[in-house]
């Protein structure tokens, strides 16, 4: 861990940011709001206005749609804590580590969450000491194969090809990845954890040195439940701010068909949906529909993509992953499914018509 | 900051963004930036923020919680969740602008977020109840639309010009959002009108005239002959729900 105990003093200039930001939003709304009162009719002026009004139309909604799914994660994340030793959640697993991992990557289905609500939940668990490969195979898995996103899916493809090898895919990917984390069994050196940073006088330990958690009452517990919630809310929800922020600026001041006019072919056109699903991170619930309208003019490899990768890797997600393992090990992440979708991809390309 | 300040931060930004939530289902503004099928959600969200903020808050001088997750960094992280609050409150809500139709470009076709194939609820409705959505719908689903020739339309949507048009079409179109505006997607229907060159690309106009039937590449759109095009004000809800 004694890479993590240098990397201090720089984020000082970081912390401005967020500052730096909040001024900048509060004298965009006071602009735009003295423009609506005197009715300001500067050309300039008014398309700043329209440019800043988009912008926070598209994060406003990236935002409102995710807050309560990233509220749901956490608030589950906190259920877990206080209400499961860690003894009790590693004898749900089976013995078997495949088929431990395969489970992981099946847990999505009883807790329906996106992105934003599996990766505190991924990390809970992996803390708790369910084995890393599993929480990542559920990490990876859990946005698409669920039953909303199924229904979503069907809704949009119905019983095609796509739909079929969306889950099949998903499934593979997921699970692989997971599985090469067997090879790493020391999970302090994937895993971040944020020990040497905590003060300790804040803290209350809650599990003493066997592991065991002291008796509390219903109300305490239900009451460390909602701080752990608020706490992980907090520290997710700033990567979800970031993420929306990126992915707002894309959608406003980038236009697609820039990226879309690049993508033709069986190769590209897989790589170019790839990077489209990582820049507008859409909720996986619904990226069944937009990937929809891609399909009269993109390859069916490239729209298989849209639909793998974005779930698995996208803005906010990055940013989040690394709020849970090393940076070496985002790296794998976002590189490893990426490369395997591609193949995916341009496999069903040539092959699948 | 120490941990009571901290908690009742936490405890002032959770009541804030409750409030915000709360706020915009209670004016309905909140359909500017979601389907109305997660208002629900959105609303339940709020709830839960607001009892959150009571729970820390009375909490602020206990020394439970995580362990883990606390640390140096929690200020920063408490400033960049302010950001939406900031941006919500103060940004005057409005909808996606119809210039946003250039990053994202305009169909004509199937209606993607709408795969709904049961054209009967549309059906239901007389043709000049039917919106820019319900049309293309129509067109996408049904076996024969033969019989929705010479229907007469009565639309409303922004004006749209693609170079592919003649000099006297152009496209009437709405966004539709399936699930938050990152999603919108701009759904249009060609017009046929004389005066189409004359219109400002982007304004919201309402168009009466007749149903016609346009084939590209072996499908079939439909077009409307444009009797009247009159301007009109930003409809109070710009969006279409699929």
């Amino acid at each position: 861990m004694s890479d993590d105990l240098v990397a201090v003093p720089k984020k000082r200039l970081l912390d401005l940011l967020p500052i730096v930001i909040l001024a900048g939003f509060f004298l965009l709304g006071l602009m735009s709001r003295f423009g609506q009162i005197f009715d300001w009719k500067n050309e300039f002026i008014l398309s700043i206005i329209e440019r800043v009004s988009n912008f926070s139309a598209v994060f406003l909604g990236i935002f409102i749609e995710a807050a309560p799914y990233l509220l749901l994660g956490t608030l589950a994340s906190g259920l877990i804590e206080v209400f499961f030793s860690a003894q009790e959640l590693s004898r749900l697993l089976p013995r078997n580590k495949i088929l431990s991992v395969s489970l992981g990557g099946l847990l999505g289905l009883f807790f329906p969450v996106c992105e934003c609500g599996s990766i505190p939940l991924a990390r809970r668990l992996m803390r708790k000491g369910v084995p890393v490969p599993v929480g990542v195979a559920f990490l990876l898995a859990a946005p698409v194969i669920n039953p909303i996103v199924i229904a979503s899916t069907f809704a949009a493809f119905g019983n095609t090809a796509i739909f079929w090898l969306r889950f099949g895919l998903t499934f593979l990917i997921a699970v692989g990845v997971g599985l090469l984390f067997l090879f790493e069994p020391e999970a302090n050196r994937i895993l971040k954890f944020d020990h040497q940073e905590s003060d300790h006088s804040f803290h209350f330990h809650p599990e003493n040195a066997a592991g065991e958690v002291p008796a509390f009452s219903l109300g305490q517990k239900l009451q460390r439940t909602a701080m752990i919630a608020a706490d992980e809310f907090f520290e997710m929800g700033r990567f979800l701010v970031v993420g929306a922020l990126l992915a707002a600026s894309m959608q406003t001041f980038i236009p697609q068909n820039y990226l879309l006019a690049l993508g033709q072919g069986p190769l590209l056109s897989v790589f170019v949906l790839s990077i489209l699903a990582v820049l507008l991170s859409i909720c996986s619930t619904v990226d069944s529909f937009v990937a929809l309208a891609f399909t009269g003019t993109f390859t069916n490899g490239s729209i298989l993509a849209f639909l793998v990768y974005g779930p698995m890797v996208d803005i906010k997600a990055t940013l989040m992953y690394l709020r849970v393992f090393k940076k070496r090990i985002v790296i794998v992440l976002v590189l490893l499914p990426l490369l395997l979708t591609l193949v995916a991809g341009v496999a069903v390309n040539l092959w699948v018509r | 900051m120490t941990l009571r300040v901290v908690r009742s931060f936490q405890a002032l930004l959770m009541a804030l963004l409750g409030l915000y939530l709360l706020s915009r289902v209670w004016n309905g503004s909140i359909l500017l930036y979601i389907n109305q099928r997660f208002v629900i959600l959105a609303f339940f969200a709020g709830l839960c923020m607001i009892i959150l903020a009571q729970v820390l808050y009375k909490g602020r001088h206990s020394a439970l919680g995580d362990h883990e997750n606390r640390g140096e960094n929690a200020p920063t992280s408490l400033w960049w969740v302010m950001v939406p609050i900031v941006i919500g409150f103060l940004i005057p809500p409005r909808p996606l602008s119809p210039s946003a139709v250039n990053n994202r470009g305009m169909m004509i076709d199937a209606p993607l977020s709408a795969r709904i194939e049961d054209t009967s609820q549309i059906l239901e409705l007389s043709p000049t109840e039917r919106t820019v959505l319900d049309w293309i719908r129509l067109f996408s689903y049904s076996e024969d639309v033969t019989p929705y020739i010479g229907q007469p339309a009565d639309v409303t949507g922004f004006v749209f010009y693609d170079g592919r048009l003649n000099s006297n079409q152009f496209m009437v179109g709405r966004f539709t959002i399936t699930c938050c505006v990152a999603d919108a997607t701009a759904l249009g229907i060609i017009v046929q009108y004389p005066e189409a060159a004359v219109l400002k690309e982007h304004s919201w106009v309402r168009v009466t005239g007749t149903v016609d039937i346009f084939e590209r590449d072996g499908r079939q759109y439909p077009i409307i002959i444009a009797e009247t095009v009159q301007p009109v004000p930003q409809p109070e809800q710009p969006y279409l729900f699929p």
